[in-house]
């Protein structure tokens, strides 16, 4: 308990006519992160919301680095940073000027421009430093909106789907920075929809359904419910009883043509399949072999159950 | 369990922290230039298209004797140019739901009031700003100041009270309504009856009775008259007095509000709201 960073304990939230958290319970240990998977719509930025200070919840408890967040949200506010799906920055200001903005309202005060030079170096920000938030591209204003969550050295670092919208290279850039933070002891909470994120920066997940805990394990452990890798192929009907084994799922597609997908252990093991596919003589008119996306984490939930 | 440096947790200084969002709405204000000129140069327009349109106005039953038009719209001009200063506020609080700021603030440790008392000393210094540049111009024009010194003192007191007031208020209405395009269309209605309903452009004496119990709990009423009464050199302490109390009270009735609309709709929805504009 007392190396727990973060506690939520049966923590509800309704709105008008939804229940967008429904008796969430989950824990943090201090130095590790916590990745949050989950659809639109699951809850994942209510329960930021709330982690934050930002809403109070109808019912439960929310402790942050032992503090109670509902009695005492002021002492939670010096201790967490916070990157939000949008980032929370002034447009018409200079990346230096927005991090020396929150760095005073943090109360560095005269501290906070050379705690602003510090994170510009840190986080390579030196080419963008005196340009006006509002001209950067989507990838640097989201390491901007990092860089200021940070200003006030925060222990709890809360990431409400930091890579959404962001290309490849921005992404890949990002889990870097967040794998250093965690590297240096920083407790993270961050929620996805990209269990392939999850995997890559996560220590522990879990799968928030529809306001409630669906699923929670390491990684791995949800990894190997689903499978390695899957491949998917569309063919004509006819040629389903001609595949070299048994496909795992089948969907008609239209134009006498189906979907078959087949979930396997590994990459060697897939292209072991599509070797195979190609001398059978089905003619194949897609072939997409990929990493299991949330919804077979969300199949195999349902089909088999919580991991833990 | 606390391992972070000590001196990061200190209390922030409230001083401070409103110190640094004045500057940030300054900044942020001088660099629309074209936002800047207008809002700046408006009522300076508008002062001469009015003394110029409805000049025959000063011929009408009601209007008072000896008294030029010129002197009579310019206070008119100084307190119905708190207006739009107000609407200004309004469309700054709502720029910061669309930018997320509102949440960032959110999550510091900061007065909920700060951002708020940030924009009202804003709007106080462009008002300031405002009246200077308007005063040239009715100067220009033919203006006159009949008062004595404590009559201008007791002028700037006013204007920067309603000011403050009207910038309070539009800050509420931003904040509740979250879209800077709604709040300036919205700020066209609420500012038609602050401005129209006094005796800003014509003595309230010709206007049907409904309208001159309406403009007796107008703050903006009050300061158009006791700016005229300053600059005419006729005002009373009771006029200034009033025309402060009236300000006074519509800041307490906004400031006193809920911080917080109730919970209408799910986050998520009013983050899809923000981003579409």
């Amino acid at each position: 308990m007392a190396a727990d960073a973060v506690v939520v304990d049966n923590v509800k939230v309704t709105f008008a006519t939804t229940h967008a958290l429904d008796g969430v319970d989950l824990s943090v240990r201090a130095g590790t992160t916590l990745g949050v998977l989950g659809h639109n719509g699951a809850g994942k930025t209510t329960l930021i919301r709330v982690l934050t200070t930002l809403i109070r919840p109808d019912s439960g408890r929310v402790v942050v680095e032992g503090i109670d967040a509902l009695a005492h949200p002021a002492e939670v506010r010096r201790r967490i940073g916070v990157t939000g799906q949008y980032a929370g920055l002034d447009e018409f200001l200079t990346t230096a000027e927005n991090l020396e903005l929150v760095g005073r309202l943090a109360g560095l005060r005269t501290a906070a421009r050379g705690r602003a030079r510090d994170l510009i170096d840190r986080f390579g920000l030196s080419g963008i430093a005196s340009r006006r938030v509002g001209e950067l591209s989507g990838g640097s204003r989201r390491r901007v909106d990092l860089a200021a969550s940070l200003v006030g050295s925060p222990t709890v670092l809360f990431l409400d789907e930091p890579t959404t919208g962001l290309d490849p290279t921005a992404r890949q850039a990002l889990w870097e920075v967040v794998s250093e933070l965690t590297a240096a002891g920083t407790t993270v909470l961050l929620t996805t929809q990209y269990l392939e994120e999850a995997d890559r920066l996560a220590d522990e997940v879990v799968v928030l359904d529809h306001g409630r805990i669906a699923g929670h394990g390491t990684p791995a452990e949800l990894k190997s419910l689903v499978g390695g890798k899957v491949v998917r192929a569309t063919i004509p009907a006819l040629g389903v009883t001609m595949l070299p084994r048994r496909p795992d799922a089948a969907t008609p597609v239209g134009g006498d043509r189906v979907e078959v997908s087949f979930t396997l252990a590994d990459a060697a093991a897939a292209a072991a399949l599509v070797g195979r596919l190609a001398t059978d003589m089905v003619a194949i008119t897609e072939l997409d072999v990929a990493s299991p996306s949330l919804d077979d984490v969300f199949f195999h939930l349902a089909t088999t159950g919580a991991p833990t | 369990m606390n391992a972070s440096a000590p001196t990061l947790h200190e209390r922030p200084l409230a001083v401070d922290q409103l110190a640094i969002l004045v500057r940030r709405s300054l900044r942020t204000s001088a660099r629309v230039p074209q936002l800047l000129m207008f809002s700046l140069t408006m009522p300076m327009a508008m002062l001469v298209l009015f003394s110029q349109v409805f000049r025959s106005v000063a011929d009408s039953p009601g209007f008072p004797v000896g008294v030029s038009y010129i002197d009579f719209l310019t206070p008119a001009m100084l307190a119905v140019s708190t207006v739009m200063a107000g609407t200004n506020a309004g469309v700054a609080a709502a720029i910061d739901h669309t930018n997320g700021l509102h949440d960032r603030f959110g999550t510091l440790p900061m007065s909920r009031r700060l951002p708020s008392a940030a924009r009202t000393i804003n709007e106080g210094l462009f008002t300031l700003a405002r009246g200077a540049i308007l005063i040239v111009a009715a100067v220009v024009l033919g203006f006159r100041f009949h008062g004595t010194v404590v009559d201008a003192v007791a002028a700037v007191v006013v204007l920067v009270a309603v000011a403050a007031s009207m910038s309070a208020l539009f800050g509420r209405i931003g904040d509740r309504l979250r879209r800077p395009d709604v709040v300036q269309f919205a700020g066209m209605m609420i500012m038609m009856p602050f401005m129209f309903v006094s005796s800003a452009f014509a003595p309230l004496e010709t206007m049907p009775g409904w309208m001159q119990t309406m403009a007796a709990v107008n703050p903006v009423a009050h300061a158009t008259d006791a700016l005229r009464g300053a600059v005419l050199g006729t005002g009373t302490m009771t006029d200034t007095a009033t025309a402060l109390a009236a300000a006074t009270v519509l800041w307490v009735v906004v400031t006193v509000a809920p911080d917080e609309p109730p919970r209408r709709s799910s986050p998520r929805n009013r983050s899809a709201g923000g981003q579409a504009s």
